[in-house]
């Protein structure tokens, strides 16, 4: 499965390389002056017909191309490739900036475009000349050293060339030795340094044949003045050749004026800075990145990185990692230098981050120049789990920046203090309504109560009133009513009675039973055989031998005492 | 006689309004200053718009700002204080002191006096509590009324819950008015505004502490009570007690 799966991934890899046709433009120098040759390569992995596209007009080709293939080996894949190429020379007679290209390889009916290149094509820089003496005049060749400037300021650069006069028409040069600047050891060669263009120039009053030759820009180090050391050459017509040996060339290299500023980068020339920032909103104790370019012409190759201005709470980690995008040309360094810092934001709130300074001595103003950046708003959004160890503990603060969190209110936000709590008012208007419900509860209850309490009277008295109306009945049927009948009121008199005590309530007659079982639970046994004989006595009577008035008496008087035994019944 | 009171009132009147008119000059004269960057002006014309309206809360505010740009944190945090004194739920001022405590940088830092909790309930202020406690009061008696009459049961219920959780309510809110009435009305807190002041010794004549124990800008104090002269008895946040001048700490 795995073994399949990486054949695959083979097999999709070498497609993806062999449908990647690359076609690649290169210019060099991109950096030139008017009339100055330059070379103009295309090299592809695709064989094809040459077109190009955005050829200026004032572009004059020399006259023959060259073009042919070299193999490439791919060690990491093994794999060769082939890489066609096609190079020309040319000059361009106006001044400007142009955009060269696409290139185009067209093969069959597919057409593969490269990329476009910028260019830059100066003046003519006026050079001054070296001396002359006249032996050299009579010579059938002589040479001499060019400068652009005789006067330089410490890290100025200077355009140096060897320049050739020949009274014959020179075929090639042999065993050339350069020209030698006291203090500097590095040479950034102009254009093709090794091919020169012939031209007829006039010295002195002579025609010549005459080239330029070895153009370098340098950057020579030390104050004072310094000789540049002659050049030497075999000048050749065909197998014939002259040696000619150049006078040398005086230039004085002027110190920087003291007292550089603070921000001095040691740029010498003319520069520019801007300044990025990934986010302006982030939050506390995340990550910035922040990228500063230096972009301009001079020294750009030799100058420090900027210092940051940063206020505290901003801590800087790691070293910048630094982008050099610049090209030697006839004015020194042209071009750019990124630096990206990362820097981790510790405070927050409405930040603005000061403007990123930086100083450098304009060469033609004779002065030290300072340009800026804007200032950054950020917004940093606290973070209440971020713990802040601020290592900046020794800073010096009188540099920082002020930092202003907020905006002024512009308006009066007048807050009333007064409060009414713990006033006696606040305490009655709490109380009142709390007592009055308070009161409120008590009033209702104690109106139940006494609604309760007016019932339970009227009952006891309705009670009463029956009880007593069953034993005045009773007394009435001594003497003339029936044993069936008088023994009955004897009976429900004392039930009554027992309903009372017992508070029953229930929806049917109290029983014998009921109450027999009342009178156990008060353990009051000999009222039990009271109520107990006063029953049997008036089952015996109501069912069997007549009774006399006298027993009659005996029961009710029996009843009486059951009931005066009672508490609660009142009769 | 109606001349001399129509002349009286008159000049109460005058009094008043240009009381009043010199307040509101002080407040944008201070606002004008601080744009023009001129921040001692601003400073002066916010102290003088408090001295008229003590609870004007922009004043306090807009003077750390301006305590902060002269790159006097100490007082700037002590202005911050004052904001969050009488808005306890301001969160710029908040974010205003520590950025002060930092720019500060001597070891401080702001610890909050409230929770965050307390800072919502106490952000309501202790007058508002009052009249919400005052409300529910009468809420409560309302749905105890209620509750008595109910005849159905379980009208009854839901009146005996509401009144129940009502009173719940009541206690809360006077809880909390209280507690904001006590945070309003305690000024026994004070901040050190100045680099370091020194602490004293208690003798007959006023001298440095034997151990030359100094107090650094942005610490918080409390006091505890006045002692003789013009010095007073305070207690760090660490608990430690110490005499100093009353003159060098700025009470919130």
């Amino acid at each position: 499965m795995l073994s399949r799966l990486l054949t695959i991934l083979s097999v999709l890899t070498v497609i993806c390389t062999y449908a990647q046709k690359k076609v690649e433009l290169t210019i060099n120098p991109t950096s030139m002056e008017v009339g100055e040759t330059f070379s103009i390569m295309v090299t592809s992995t695709v064989q094809g017909q040459l077109d190009f596209d955005n050829v200026p007009a004032s572009f004059i080709q020399d006259y023959n191309i060259n073009q042919g293939s070299s193999s490439k080996i791919d060690y990491s894949t093994g794999n060769v490739e082939m890489i066609y190429f096609f190079s020309f020379t040319g000059i361009i007679t106006k001044a400007g900036k142009y955009k060269i290209g696409p290139a185009y390889i067209t093969n069959g009916s597919k057409s593969y475009p490269s990329n476009s290149v910028t260019i830059e094509v100066g003046n003519k820089v006026p050079m001054s000349n070296g001396e002359v003496s006249a032996q050299q005049l009579t010579d059938p060749a002589f040479g001499l050293i060019q400068a652009n400037k005789k006067t330089i300021y410490e890290g100025e650069p200077l355009l140096v060339t060897a320049k050739v006069f020949a009274k014959y028409n020179p075929s090639h040069v042999g065993t050339y030795k350069s020209y030698v600047v006291p203090g500097t050891t590095i040479k950034h060669p102009i254009g093709n340094t090794t091919s020169f263009k012939k031209s007829i120039e006039k010295y002195k009053g002579v025609e010549y044949y005459s080239f330029p030759y070895d153009k370098n820009v340098i950057f020579p180090s030390g104050i004072g003045k310094f000789q540049i050391e002659p050049f030497t050459m075999n000048l050749h017509q065909g197998y014939q050749n002259f040696p000619l040996i150049s006078n040398g060339f005086m230039i004085d290299i002027l110190p920087l004026p003291s007292n550089p500023p603070a921000d001095f980068i040691g740029g010498v020339g003319d520069f520019t800075i801007e300044r990025e920032i990934d986010a302006q909103t982030i939050k506390q104790g995340e990550v910035l990145k922040m990228t500063i370019t230096i972009a301009g012409i001079g020294n750009l190759q030799n100058i420090l990185d900027p210092s940051l201005n940063l206020p505290r709470g901003f801590t800087v980690y790691g070293d910048p990692v630094i982008t050099k995008n610049y090209s030697f040309g006839m004015h020194g360094t042209e071009g750019e230098i990124i630096y990206e810092f990362n820097i981790e934001v510790k405070k927050s709130g409405n930040i603005s981050l000061p403007a990123s300074t930086i100083s450098f001595f304009d060469p033609n103003q004779e002065k030290y120049v300072q340009v800026s950046t804007d200032e950054i708003l950020m917004n940093i959004e606290r973070d209440k789990n971020y713990i802040v160890e601020d290592p900046e503990v020794n800073a010096n603060k009188d540099t920082e920046l002020v930092i202003s969190t907020s905006k002024i209110k512009e308006e009066k936000e007048i807050v009333i203090l007064d409060s009414f709590f713990g006033t006696p008012g606040y305490w009655g208007g709490i109380g009142a309504p709390i007592l009055a419900s308070f009161f409120f509860i008590l009033f209702v209850r104690r109106k139940d109560k006494s609604e309760e309490k007016v019932i339970a009277k009227r009952k006891k008295a309705a009670n009463d009133s029956a009880l007593k109306e069953r034993l005045t009945s009773a007394k009435a049927l001594i003497d003339g009513g029936s044993d069936s009948d008088y023994y009955s009121e004897i009976e429900n008199a004392l039930r009554k009675a027992y309903e009372i005590e017992m508070k029953f309530e229930e929806d049917r007659r109290i029983s014998k039973s009921d109450i027999i079982a009342f009178i156990e639970q008060t353990g009051d046994s000999e009222m039990k055989e009271k109520v107990r004989a006063i029953f049997t006595n008036c089952e015996q009577s109501k069912y069997g031998f007549s009774s006399t008035n006298a027993s009659r008496h005996d029961v009710l008087q029996e009843l009486k005492k059951v009931i005066d035994k009672m508490k609660h019944v009142k009769w | 006689m109606v001349a001399k009171y129509c002349i009286s009132i008159v000049s109460f009147l005058l009094a008043i309004g240009s009381f009043a008119s010199e307040s509101v000059d002080s407040h944008s004269e201070g606002v004008k200053a601080f744009k023009a960057k001129k921040y001692d002006e601003a400073i002066q014309s916010f102290e003088k718009d408090l001295k008229n309206n003590p609870n004007n809360v922009a004043a306090y505010f807009n003077l750390g700002l301006s305590y902060n740009a002269q790159k006097e944190y100490g007082k700037a945090i002590w202005a911050f204080e004052k904001v969050l004194k009488i808005t306890p739920n301001n969160p710029e001022a908040i974010e205003n002191i520590e950025q002060n405590y930092l720019e500060l940088d001597n070891g401080q830092e702001w610890r909050s006096q409230l929770s965050h909790f307390e800072r919502v309930l106490y952000g309501m202020k202790s007058n508002n509590w009052a009249y919400i406690s005052l409300f529910v009061s009468f809420l409560v008696a309302l749905l105890f009324f209620f509750f008595l009459k109910a005849k159905d049961l379980s009208k009854k219920r839901i009146f005996l819950v509401s009144a129940v959780f009502s009173l719940s309510i009541m206690l809360f809110a006077i809880y909390v008015a209280s507690s904001a009435h006590d945070y309003e009305n305690n000024h026994n807190f004070a901040l050190v505004t100045k680099t370091t002041i020194p602490t004293l010794q208690d003798n007959d004549a006023v001298t440095l502490d034997k151990d030359q124990i100094v107090l650094k800008a942005g610490t918080r104090v409390k006091k505890l009570g006045n002692h003789k002269d013009s010095m007073i008895k305070i207690e760090t946040s660490s608990g430690q007690t110490y005499l100093v001048n009353k003159e060098d700490v700025d009470f919130i």
